[in-house]
């Protein structure tokens, strides 16, 4: 009896174990013809694009609200929070939910690639030579074999 | 069992019931204590009313035996019966007298409650009843030598067996507040008479049942700091030592160091007390703010820990028993009403769903008519779940007013309109906090002393209005005051002072000026009393508001008093909404607020020099406000005479919008604004229509504020 409480409680560790391997998961999708990578623990869901209700007195990223079955989300256009040029939304473009400090966000990007494991002593931090807008966002370049993912700091990209 | 049950039975509802009629007499009390003070003499009515409180109290205790009860209310009976029959007039301490009476009653319905008995606290009753006879004895001034106060023996510790839960040291704090707070007010009474005795002894009681109570659930280091209380006291009461103003001070600090300790004690099993953190921080600063989150956090632990607390204590099990409710978690209530918002609107979705659209389906709408009709209901009975009258909480306030004017010796009548208002569960917990700061606040600063009102041709007697409504989507209470108004002056000095601001910032509107009054460490009052003034408490007012995603306005007006609002979204609400569409978005607005909608005619419409679209209705001259000027949209009409104009009235305010078209009248689930998107002008939450499209709902109020704004049009 003892044990088995003690193996339950084993397994239970295991499963603890387990939430904590999202970390160093990134998901990764595609802007402005870069690759780019998102903290999974952030990522509640993946929408395709829908009808955006518009709201007056926000900043020009924020599109507006959508309705998330009976919850109403407020959208930012990822590209306009970098200060790139307008799309026009086709098929492929999704809106990534994510949830940051209880309060949730759609990004609006231009295609969802997939979800990579980016181990640690892979990621360099940005470099401050470049001075691009999209810069302040990035808190690191994660390293795939030859290719490069900048990874997002989503805090950094909510606030105002 | 069978006549357990019963007798269980009965004592819940003994229990609720004597809670009512305790209810009932302290309003009462207050009325009584008017009446005196205006007329000089007691209101027979009245006091024949409290009087039966009393004695109902008294004769459904004594068909269940409850001695301690019995007794209490007897002599409370006995005291009221003196001046019923006019032997004696009735004098403050006599009313306050009844109150601690009253006080008392509520604890012991408390204890009835738990121990189905009123068994094992003869000995605090002697307290009150000594009390009372020793009144009535100096009333009667004929002292009846059979009925000596002395302690009789002690009820034999064997024959009780107790065993300390939870809710006996939760007991014990509350009641230690209260018994701090009593003897800090009695104290302070005696700075001013010296020698009453009474006064005196009634201090050297509160210290003595607070160390007995610590004893008792072995908290040794409060009942030697009480001990130490008692002692000097006894001394005082003996003359060996005097009382004076060091000695009062010193035994004042003895307070605030038992509030301190009380505030660490921790109830067992929970986990500690809630927001601690919040609690050390305050601590230093203010004792009575710290009894506040006290309180609150009962409040918050009680919802969802009902069950655990059920579980510690076999007897609540079985209290659990009678009341004619059952606990839910506060959490699946929430789930539920989220569910039934989602129903509505489903159901929205299926009833206007465009595919039925031109179809001849008359055995489809008479089943969807049915279903509409039970998820209104159901909606109905799902939100009334979670409200409660905002009574409970107002009636508080009369208490509050009360004891806060008698102690900074000011005038001030309580009115109350709207306690009917019903809001959510969560509102009433966080708001009677910040509620009872703004009263004493109000009252404390507020109001000017008898003696400067009458010199600036007031009424002695200060007022202070509470009031709730709701209005749109938003509940909105308010607490007015006829009294001086905020010192803009003190208020910009003193925030340069903290460093709140630079003095360049001189031209800052009224408004933003009294904004400042909320910011940590601001108080203006140049000597701190000992209930406000110590620059802790307006911050922690913002706080709680904040929580309920609501905002607090203030007004004020120099000699003529503040207003202070507090506007509170509803959680989820569920309004009749009218949808118009200007352009392609639409929008929503709470039915309630429209007036009148209909096509204006040319001749109808006058333009100012300065651009302002002006529309005669009837003889009434209301500007236009462009939705699609305010929200920047493009518009099917620009024309006024092509569009809708829409009547809206809020508050005395009225005035019309110009909208594409009206698309219809619909049940609208009220969503928060994300607050991501912070503040947006005019709108005050989101819907999800029938089809699934997010509207904004338009907040009137708001709407014209910020329309003034766009327009350039002064306020007032």
């Amino acid at each position: 009896m003892a044990m088995k409480d003690k193996l339950d409680l084993d397994l239970l560790q295991e499963e603890d174990d387990l939430e904590d391997t999202q970390e160093g998961k990134y998901l990764t999708f595609l802007l402005i013809n870069e690759e780019y990578g998102l903290e999974i623990q952030y990522v509640t869901e993946i929408i395709g694009i829908q009808r955006i209700t518009e709201v007056p007195d926000v900043p020009e990223y924020i599109k507006g609200v959508i309705n998330l079955r009976g919850k109403v989300i407020p959208v930012m256009d990822v590209r306009l929070r970098f200060g790139a040029a307008v799309r026009e939304y086709d098929e492929r473009t999704c809106i990534i939910v994510i949830q940051v400090k209880g309060q949730p966000m759609g990004l609006i990007v231009d295609r969802v690639s997939e979800v990579l494991d980016i181990p640690k002593q892979d990621i360099e931090p940005a470099p401050s030579m470049r001075r691009s807008r999209e810069n302040r966002y990035i808190q690191g370049m994660g390293k795939v074999g030859e290719q490069v993912k900048l990874l997002l700091d989503v805090e950094k990209l909510l606030e105002e | 069992m069978g006549e357990d049950q019963e007798r269980i039975e009965m004592i819940g509802d003994f229990v609720a019931e004597s809670r009512e009629l305790l209810e009932e007499i302290e309003p009462q009390i207050i009325a009584m204590e008017e009446h005196v003070s205006h007329a000089g003499m007691v209101d027979d009515e009245i006091l024949n009313s409290i009087f039966r409180l009393f004695h109902s109290i008294k004769g459904m205790a004594s068909f269940l035996d409850l001695q301690t009860v019995i007794n209490v209310t007897h002599e409370a009976e006995t005291l009221l019966d003196i001046f019923r029959k006019g032997k004696a007039s009735l004098a403050p301490g006599h009313i306050e007298l009844l109150y601690k009476t009253g006080d008392f009653i509520k604890g012991l319905l408390n204890t009835i409650e738990q121990q189905l008995s009123d068994g094992g606290l003869e000995n605090e009753a002697r307290g009150i009843i000594g009390e009372i006879q020793q009144t009535i004895q100096g009333i009667a001034a004929k002292a009846d030598p059979a009925e000596e106060p002395e302690e009789q023996s002690p009820p034999d510790p064997a024959a009780w067996i107790f065993t300390i839960t939870p809710e006996m040291i939760k007991r014990f704090i509350e009641d230690g507040w209260e018994i701090l707070e009593e003897a800090e007010t009695s104290l302070l009474q005696l700075e001013n008479k010296p020698n009453h005795y009474p006064l005196l002894e009634q201090i050297f009681r509160s210290f003595h049942s607070f160390k007995g109570n610590a004893g008792f659930l072995g908290f040794s280091d409060l009942e030697q700091v009480s001990h130490g209380a008692e002692n000097t006291l006894n001394e005082m009461l003996e003359g060996q030592v005097t009382v004076n103003n060091e000695a009062i001070s010193e035994l004042l600090k003895t307070i605030d160091s038992l509030r301190d300790r009380l505030g660490k004690v921790v109830v067992p099993y929970e986990q500690k007390i809630a927001k601690e953190d919040d609690l050390v921080g305050e601590q230093a600063e203010s004792s009575s703010l710290l009894e506040q989150q006290q309180v609150l956090v009962e409040a918050e632990r009680l919802p969802t820990n009902g069950n655990v607390t059920g579980g510690a204590d076999p007897n609540k099990n079985v209290t659990n028993n009678i009341q004619q409710a059952i606990r839910v978690d506060v959490e699946k209530l929430d789930t539920l009403l989220d569910l039934v918002g989602e129903m509505v609107i489903s159901a929205a979705m299926v009833s206007h769903n465009p595919d039925l659209q031109g179809l001849q389906l008359d055995r489809f709408e008479k089943a969807i008519s049915h279903l509409n009709k039970i998820t209104r209901d159901i909606q109905d009975v799902s939100m009334s779940l979670r409200m409660v009258p905002l009574a409970g909480i107002f009636r508080k306030m009369v208490r509050v007013v009360r004891d806060v004017s008698n102690k900074m010796h000011k005038k001030a009548t309580l009115e109350i309109i709207g306690e009917d208002t019903e809001v959510d569960k969560t509102i009433i917990e966080q708001i009677s906090d910040p509620l009872v700061h703004i009263m004493r606040n109000a009252v404390d600063h507020g109001l000017e002393s008898p003696e400067q009102r009458r010199a600036v041709g007031k009424p002695e007697t200060g007022r202070v209005i509470l009031e709730a409504r709701h209005t749109g989507g938003e509940v909105w209470i308010l607490i007015r005051d006829d009294g001086k108004g905020l010192n803009r002056e003190r208020i910009l000095n003193k925030a340069i002072e903290r460093g709140l601001l630079l003095n360049e910032r001189q031209d800052l509107k009224d408004e933003e000026v009294w904004k400042l009054i909320f910011e940590p460490g601001l108080t203006t009052v140049a000597e701190i009393s000992a209930i406000s003034g110590r620059g802790v408490g307006m911050d922690v007012v913002r706080q709680n508001i904040e929580k309920l995603r609501g905002r607090i306005e203030i007004r004020s007006t120099p000699g003529q008093g503040t207003l202070f609002i507090i506007r509170i979204p509803l959680t989820l609400a569920i309004i009749e909404g009218m949808v118009v569409r200007v352009g392609k978005a639409m929008y929503t607005f709470p039915i309630a607020s429209i007036k009148e909608c209909f096509q204006p005619k040319g001749s109808q419409i006058v333009v100012n020099p300065d651009g302002l679209e002006v529309v005669n209705i009837r003889g009434e001259l209301l500007p236009v406000i462009r939705l699609h000027q305010l929200y920047k949209v493009q518009p099917t009409f620009e024309g006024l005479t092509e569009g809708i104009l829409i009547v809206m009235e809020s508050e005395d305010q009225k005035c019309c919008l110009f909208v594409d078209e009206l698309i219809g009248q619909q049940q609208i689930v009220i969503k928060p604004l994300p607050p991501a998107l912070g503040n947006i002008r005019g709108v005050s939450g989101m819907a999800i229509l029938g089809d699934g499209e997010v509207s904004m709902i338009l907040d009137i109020a708001n709407l014209m504020v910020s329309t003034e704004d766009l327009l350039g049009i002064k306020t007032e």
